[in-house]
Formats: C-alpha cells, structure tokens, sequence
C-alpha cells in the first residue's frame, strides 16, 4: 500500500525524466524527429546565448546557495538562544510562507534604476541621475537576482540549522567551551557547526538545485540577454518551432549533469576539507575573527526583515498608484480602479489557485500521515522498518532534480495520454514538490510524539482508528496546521509544474504574475503580487493562531 | 480469577525469569516484586498485550476461561496504569474519563459515572478542569479512575506509587485497595516498596 502511494508520485517522474532523455537524443516520433543523435546537444552549444547563460547560472546559483547558507551560520552563531532568538523564530515562519516570485517583483520595484529606493534618495538626500547606477534588475552579472535569492534563502537555511541545533546539547557545549576560555562564537565555529554541517546536505543541495533552475524568479529580476539557462532552456521549449523542443530537452541534460556535477563536486571537496578544518579547530587559539563581526548580525537580520517589509510597501504604493513621476517619492493621486479591473480579470485564478493549493497541501498532509504513522506502527512493535527507512531520501528526489529536466517529458506523457490540462495533472505536479516539504515540516513533530500515550488509549480499550483520531492526532494539531500552511505556500510558489502541466487551462497567481511581467503593467503586476503575497501569509496566520485558540484551556498544549 | 501458567518471558533466547505460577482472586492485589531490568514491566506488557516484538512469551495468561495472549490490545479489557499519569493533555478531566467509558452509555449516564468517580476520589467538581493545573496525587488518582470506569476485567499497575511523596502514597494505596474491591478484579501491582506488599499475595520474580 505505502509502496504503491509512493510508485504513483515517483513513477511519473522517472517517465519525465525518460521523456526528456530521448528528445535530447533527437527522438521524439510526435514531431518527426526519430533517429538517435547528437544533433540537439550540437545545436545548443552553437547556440551564441547558451554558454554565457551557463556560465550565468553557475555564478548566481552556486554565490546565492553559498552566501545564504554562510550569513544563515552567522545569524545563528550570533543570536541563538540569546534573547533576540525568539523574535527571529517567530519570523521565520511567514518569512518561509512568502512566494520568491511576489518578493521579487517587490524586491525589483525596490532597488530598480528608477526604483523607490532611488527615488527616495532624489527627493530627500541628492539629485541622481538614474542612469548612472549600476542597474541592479536584469543586470548582465546577475547581481539583483543573487540578492533576491540571498535574502528569501537565509531564513530557510536559519530554520534548518535551528533545527539540527535543537538535538545538540549547544548550551552545555557552549558553558564548557567557554570554561576553556572560548568565545561563544568561536565554540560555534570550531564545535558546534562542525557538527550541524552535515546534516545540512541535503537542504542545501535543495537550494542549489532551486536555484539552478528557478525560472519565474529569474525571468522577473534577473539577466535577460543573455538570460540564465533555465530561462533560455524554457524559451526554446516554448518556441513555435517545434524543432527547438529537442533543444530545449537538450538544455534540461546539461543543465541537470551541470547539476549533479556541481553536488558530486561540492561532497567530494566537502569530505576532503571536513578533516583538514578539525586541525583548524584544534589549533587551540580561543578566538577567532567572526568575533568581531558579531555584533553586524542582529543589525544585519533586521535589515533583511526591513527589506521584507519596503518591499511589501512598495507594492502596495503601485497597486494604487495613478501617477507618479521620477523625482518623486511618493505617487502625486492614487486611485483603486487598477484592483478593481484587475479582481475582473484574476477572481477566477485566485480561486483556481486556493482551489489547487488546498487540496494539494491537504492530499499531502493524509499521505504523510499515513507513511509516518506506519513507521511509528512498526517502531512500536519493534519490526524492521525495511525500505521506510530510505523514504524520505525518495521524496526528496524531485528536490534535487532541475524541474526542467522532467516536466517536459510529463508533458509529452500527459499529452499523449489527453490529461494534460486537468486537475488530476497539475495536482499531481504539486505533490510532487509540497509532498517533500510537508514531510520535512511534519516528521520531526510526528516521531516525536510519545507512544506511550498510544499504548495507554489502547490499553483503555480504544481501538487504532479511534487513538489516532482522538488523542494523536488532536494532540498534533498545531504540527499538523503549519505542515498544512507550509504546503500550501509551496503550491502558490510553483511556476513552472503549472506552467507545463496546466496547458494554459489552469492558472495560478505565479504563472499570471510571470506572465505580466511581459507586459510591464506595474498596477496590475503589483496587485498579483500582493495576492500572491497575502494567500500563504492568511493560511499561515490562521494555522498559528487556531491552535492558541483552541487550546487556550490547555497550557501543556501551548507552544512554549 | 486470573491464572498464569508456565508463563515466561526470552530476549535472544535468554530467559527474563523463571517460569510462573501463579493464581490471583477477584478483589485482590498480587504485588510483584524483581530486581532492576527484571523483567517487571515486560510481564505487564505481555499481559496487556504492548510487547515489542523483540522479547517473545511462552506459557498461558487465562482470565477466567479466556486466553488472553492471542487477543489484540483492545479487546483484552485488561488495565494498565503507567508510573506516569499519562493524561491526555488535549482532554479536560472529564474528556479524559469519558474516553474510557464503555461507547454504549448515553451522555447523561456518561455524565453522572464521571461525577460519581470524581466524588469517590474526592475530586468534586473537577471536569472541566485542565489537566496542567492538578497536582501529582490528583493526576494519579484521575488516572486511576479513567482505568476503572474502562471497566476492565484485570487490573495492572507499574508502580502507581513511585512519583508520590509517603503521605499521598497512604491515601493513594487505601484508594486503591477499595477500588479493586469494588471491582471485583484481580490486580498485578509492580512495586520497590516493601510497605505496598503487606496483606497482599506476593510475587517475586527468580532470576533464572
């Protein structure tokens, strides 16, 4: 049964894969192309973008992946456990809810040559000439595009180091460490995080993987000519001519042995460092120079906060906005009627939206439910847990493959098939990315719940169905209710599963807002975004606050 | 009357205790005594049917004239107190001893059982109240009382007593001894302190 639930999610990824090899060999019978070669490959690397799109896409992916996982360290080493520590984890939460792609047109409106934040310079602190900026949206190095992915990364990375943190005795090392005379963030760099590090693996490798392929963020703020490959790749795949198709499946396998050499590379180098830092860490020097730069942190992290929140702004300020010249920093009239005409035009995708969200982030949740609960079954019993114990490297698979590199194979699959364009298609296209993240978010809370209350509910006479429906899963309400929200806010990020399995027939507010940009509408632009923005924040609020509500009598069933 | 014959217990192979024999009347408490790791909890365990499927049982466990070892855990109406209350912190007082309540009873019959055992614990009034603001003798007698209204036929208790001070044990222990009474069921009570085992029937498990 598990297995079967498990083979329905990744069989199709592998058809994807399959689907997408043979294109990439120059076979694919439907558009007359049916003799094994190399003639796609050929004809990508003679494309004039693709090598600089590579080269592109190496350097915003593997900058954004590293300088995110680094100032993450730092924000932890400097502030966990300290006072502060409470206001960054209550952040983290709607920080992580928030779609990269509504941050980013934000972000973009923020930072543009003719952005607010130069207009507010011009008006209050200097004349500027907007020309004489480096550009810092859909600049050729990248640069505004690495940010976004900096800023919307750290807090993931935050939380997951946070919570490698939690099943370390980090106090104790940090009292007795300090007893030697270290500084506590010292004892991090050389005890702590040593430890935390390869745990992490597999989250950052993730977020490489997002970011070699993150398409809608790259169209919206990052370098368009050259763009970076995953948007170039996607070009050619929805190209008129349909001969570009083997291209652009071409372009997926480079881009995913790109992928996997660049993590095959980064664990081999990491293995072979992992034993020369222990002598750093052992050179028995009590200090080190990231003490000095403690104190930048906490700043540091408001600023990203800060940014978070300028960003929302300006897209508020645009969606209402009538007129508004360079020179100055606000709009000179406002007017509604921009959401207005845009509600006519987006009700039916906000509902299609929520619609597919919804169900997704709960089909999900059942599943996980059902996976984790047998394996607390069998750890109770005492029986082997056999291949459930390599699940989640299973789920995590999806992760870690450029989604480009499969879905377009799945649309071949799905065409052929005629379910291309239905619910039962673009549903499963999200599974696939909110089942791994609802796993992450629930399991830990889920195997951490105490059996032993099971063994009394049924010693009481209570049969399994009514012990799971009474007492474990009331008492994981709250787990249950964020997993949920998580779900949903990864379903409203997805772009390119919609995109490609949807037909165009199934919309959601990320394919629309990607596909304003083309328009360069602001007013209508911001007020997608500040939709898309709002949905998973909502779920995500309410999926905080019910389970206070309802346990508002029972204080061992608050969060501490 | 609940019989054990032959009974034992083997990890690897290897024999937890010698074999048992033992007879225990409606009404009255056997109290078994063991070393450390003697195997205490896993008899009650096997008993109730919460094994792991690592420490294998041989022998016979009959309630009357049925056997209870090949019965699932719920259906072996057999009561288990933990040394922890394990209350139910999602539940009221009252939500918890109504989860033990036979399924049949009406919600006034329901009602009126929870207000009746409170009353015998002294605990009056107390329904509505969170599990989080009562005191340990409170959670153990409440405890008691959800293991009593399951209305089971064969008490098993691992070690009530150890997280209350001497003078709540008295209380507890007189509790205790009037209820079995009432119940009319035999009783297992796993204890260290040689003060629970006087007037009782005593098992103590040989190390083989």
């Amino acid at each position: 049964m598990s297995f079967t639930i498990l083979a329905v999610f990744l069989l199709p990824l592998v058809v994807g894969v399959i689907g997408t090899v043979l294109p990439a060999f120059n076979y694919l019978p439907g558009i007359g192309l049916d003799s094994f070669g190399l003639a796609p490959f050929k004809q990508v690397l003679q494309h004039p973008s693709s090598l600089p799109a590579i080269k592109l896409t190496l350097f915003s992916a593997l900058s954004a992946s590293l300088c995110s996982l680094l100032f993450a360290c730092f924000v932890v080493l400097a502030c966990y456990q300290q006072p502060k520590w409470t206001f960054i984890d209550r952040c983290l939460g709607p920080l992580l809810a928030l779609p990269h792609a509504g941050f980013a047109v934000g972000f973009g409106f923020l930072i543009a040559p003719a952005g607010w934040l130069a207009r507010l310079i011009n008006a209050w602190v200097m004349p500027i000439n907007s020309d004489s900026f480096y550009p810092l949206t859909q600049d050729p190095h990248a640069l505004g595009l690495i940010l976004t992915m900096i800023i919307k990364e750290t807090p993931f990375f935050v939380l997951m180091i946070a919570n490698v943190a939690k099943q370390l005795p980090v106090q104790a090392t940090l009292n007795s460490c300090g007893s030697l005379g270290y500084h506590h963030a010292t004892t991090w760099v050389k005890v702590l995080l040593p430890q935390i590090m390869p745990r992490l693996a597999l989250p950052f490798f993730a977020v490489l993987a997002w970011s070699f392929s993150a398409v809608d963020v790259a169209t919206i703020i990052g370098p368009t000519r050259p763009s970076t490959f995953s948007v170039l790749i996607l070009s050619w795949f929805n190209h008129h001519d349909l001969n570009y198709h083997a291209m652009g499946a071409a372009g997926s396998m480079i881009l995913m042995t790109l992928l996997v050499s660049v993590i095959a590379l980064i664990w081999l180098f990491s293995k072979l460092m992992y034993r020369l830092f222990f002598v750093f860490c052992c050179n028995g020097k009590r200090r080190s120079y990231t003490d000095r730069f403690i104190p930048l942190a906490w700043p540091s992290f408001v600023g990203l906060i800060a940014i978070f929140i300028a960003s929302a702004v300006i897209l508020c300020i645009w969606s209402v906005a009538q007129r508004w010249g360079f020179s100055s920093p606000w709009p000179s009239s406002f007017t509604a009627q921009y959401w207005w005409r845009s509600w006519e035009a987006t009700s039916e995708i906000v509902i299609q939206t929520l619609i597919l969200g919804l169900m997704a982030s709960f089909i999900a949740v059942i599943l996980n439910i059902f996976m984790l609960e047998l394996e607390a079954q069998r750890k109770l019993k005492g029986t082997k847990l056999g291949w459930l114990k390599r699940y989640h490297l299973l789920l995590y698979l999806p992760l870690l493959i450029p989604d480009i590199a499969f879905l377009f194979g799945v649309q071949v699959a799905a065409t052929s098939m005629h379910i291309q364009g239905t619910w039962l298609s673009v549903l499963w296209g999200h599974l696939v990315f909110v089942l791994p993240y609802s796993f992450l978010t629930l399991a830990p809370y889920y195997r951490g719940f105490d059996m032993r209350l099971w063994q009394q509910s049924t010693v009481l006479g209570a049969s399994h169905a009514k012990t799971l429906l009474q007492i474990k899963l009331p008492m994981l309400l709250t787990p249950l209710l964020a997993t949920f929200a998580i779900g949903f806010a990864v379903s409203i990020t997805l772009y390119l599963p919609t995109l490609f399995l949807g037909a165009g027939r199934i919309n959601t507010l990320t394919t629309e807002m990607v596909a304003l940009m083309a328009g360069a509408d602001r007013r209508a632009i911001s007020a997608a975004a500040i939709l898309q923005l709002t949905l998973p924040l909502i779920c995500f609020t309410l999926a905080l606050l019910y389970p206070m509500w309802h346990f508002r009598h029972r204080s061992l069933m608050r969060p501490q | 009357m609940l019989t054990l014959s032959n009974f034992n217990l083997k990890v690897n192979q290897h024999a937890l205790f010698l074999p048992i024999n033992i007879q225990v009347s409606p009404g009255t408490i056997c109290c078994v005594m063991a070393p450390s790791g003697g195997g205490k909890s896993s008899l009650l365990s096997a008993i109730a049917g919460t094994l792991p499927s690592a420490i294998t049982c041989s022998g016979s466990v009959k309630l009357g004239s049925t056997s209870l070892l090949t019965l699932p855990t719920h259906k072996r109406h057999v009561g288990l107190m933990f040394q922890d209350d394990l209350l139910f912190p999602h539940f009221n007082v009252a939500q918890n001893l109504a989860f033990a309540l036979p399924h049949k009873l009406s919600r006034k019959e329901k009602a009126h059982a929870i207000a009746d055992a409170l009353a015998v614990a002294q605990l009056d009034g107390y329904q509505t109240r969170d599990i989080a603001t009562l005191s340990g003798g409170q959670k153990a007698r409440i405890a008691l009382l959800r293991t009593i209204l399951a209305a089971p036929n064969l008490l098993l208790l691992d070690e009530p007593f150890a997280k209350l001070d001497q003078a709540l044990r008295q209380d507890f222990r007189q509790f205790l001894t009037t209820q079995v009474q009432q119940l009319n069921v035999p009783a297992l009570l796993v204890t260290h302190d040689p003060q629970d085992t006087q007037g009782c029937q005593l098992l103590e498990l040989a190390q083989g």
